[in-house]
């Protein structure tokens, strides 16, 4: 399990970053902060709106820092990972930060790729940059490609990349394993996950890069 | 793209499919998803699936099993919309209900029954409304001529005022019909938050926000204002916090 995170109510938050409630209200409309944020909790004065601290003073800083360069519905496909662009053909995945050099031992074709093909890259990317053989990335990639759907939402989803020990006739195999789920993930006890990665903060990584980087 | 029209008058059925203008006078039936540049309905229409329509008209009842996505729409009679109701801009008179709302410019006059959340750029009505979730807008205006309930109200400008109508007049005469005399002029909502609130005839457990005016015929838990506060006489408020 991850650690509890951090949670701040609303009113913390709009004293912090100096935003009104008009701003907080419009940007939940717009999809720019996420509907799984807002988080009701009882307190001694009846239910309180919090939310995850780290996350949403992140995301508003995000925001005040780029809606003057972009109108807002431009600023939820950057940002909302709920509000996937239906069909990013993207021709240089290895321009792209989060993927970068280490990508190109994952490529399997040239030529455009779906923005759910681009957050799968960025995670083998990762991985390979926290010490992951290129084989066993590759598999990352391809259960992250099949998790088109859950992308969507991602808050809460994780994709890991481990092994396992298999005995065979006296032999002692490792055999790579990847999944991509939503916590609390429980396996068995000859798993050893080597990277975990947080799937909402991956396409994040990936949506700022293509906002900022395919403008030049 | 080859543009389909339909039209049916009296009794009549449509196949779902992509249309250019499609017409109903008297009964009308869609069996399955239907997205059409204009759809007009009088008299009573159901949709069997999702709508999807440019510009969207219907006056008498009409129903959509699904959900209703329109660009521009007008809804005078009865409108039910048993999934998700999103709209550019839409004017409401008489009773409507859905799911949920989302869009940009909602008026409405008469009653508004929604089970989860409406959340739109400015919503403006007169009558009552009943939302289960949370009212969002930019600019809330209503002008209350019946019960109102919702969970939470939040955004720039939340202006609530009680009805000063004198039954008279035809849309006081209509409304009096879909609402009753009888139900008192209220809203109650759990809590509300804007930049700027003013209140009528509000009972509310938590307001919050930048300026308030508390007015006639209120009753507030607690207030907690950041710039000013003005309760009326005859308001009551309990707790009042700055800061």
């Amino acid at each position: 399990m991850e650690p509890q995170e951090e949670l701040i109510p609303k009113k913390e938050v709009l004293r912090l970053t100096g935003i009104s409630y008009g701003q907080l209200y419009r940007w939940k409309r717009l999809g720019l902060i996420p509907e799984a944020w807002f988080i009701r909790r009882s307190t001694f004065t009846g239910q309180e709106t919090f939310f995850p601290k780290e996350k949403i003073l992140k995301r508003i800083q995000d925001i005040l820092r780029l809606k003057d360069e972009h109108p807002l519905e431009e600023l939820v496909r950057l940002l909302s990972p709920e509000v996937v662009p239906a069909e990013v053909a993207y021709p240089d995945p290895l321009a792209l930060s989060p993927i970068g050099p280490e990508g190109e031992a994952l490529l399997w074709k040239s030529g455009g790729h779906s923005f759910t093909e681009l957050v799968a890259l960025a995670c083998g990317a990762e991985a390979i940059r926290r010490g992951a053989h290129p084989a066993e990335a590759r598999l990352l990639v391809r259960v992250v490609c099949q998790a088109e759907e859950a992308l969507r939402a991602p808050t809460g989803l994780f994709a890991l990349l481990g092994e396992k020990n298999v005995e065979r006739e006296g032999f002692l195999f490792k055999a790579p394993l990847a999944l991509v789920g939503r916590e609390p993930l429980i396996l068995d006890p000859e798993c050893r996950v080597k990277v975990r990665l947080d799937l909402e903060r991956v396409v994040e990584g990936v949506k700022l890069a293509l906002g900022g980087e395919g403008r030049g | 793209m080859g543009e389909r029209n339909v039209t049916v008058s009296g009794a009549g059925r449509i196949e779902g499919g992509t249309y250019g203008t499609v017409r109903i006078a008297g009964a009308g039936r869609v069996v399955g998803d239907l997205v059409a540049e204009e759809f007009k309905a009088a008299g009573s229409a159901k949709v069997e699936g999702n709508l999807k329509a440019q510009r969207f008209e219907a006056a008498g009842s009409f129903k959509c099993e699904g959900d209703l996505e329109v660009e521009e729409g007008e809804a005078a009679g009865s409108l039910k919309v048993e999934g998700h109701l999103h709209a550019k801009e839409l004017k409401l008179a008489g009773s409507a209900r859905a799911k949920s709302i989302r869009g940009g410019y909602l008026r409405a006059g008469g009653s508004l029954g929604v089970e989860e959340n409406v959340e739109v750029e400015t919503f403006r009505l007169i009558g009552a409304f009943e939302i289960g979730g949370l009212l969002s807008a930019d600019r809330v205006e209503v002008e209350l001529e019946g019960r109102a309930r919702a969970q939470e109200i939040g955004g720039e400008k939340i202006l609530i005022r009680a009805g000063q109508r004198s039954l008279g007049g035809f849309l006081s005469t209509a409304l009096g019909l879909i609402l009753g005399h009888a139900s008192p002029k209220e809203l109650v909502a759990e809590i509300i938050e804007g930049d700027e609130i003013e209140l009528e005839a509000t009972q509310a457990r938590l307001v919050r926000g930048g300026r308030i005016k508390i007015g006639p015929g209120c009753r507030i838990e607690r207030v907690e204002y950041t710039d000013s506060l003005e309760v009326a006489p005859g308001a009551q408020v309990k707790e009042e916090v700055k800061g």
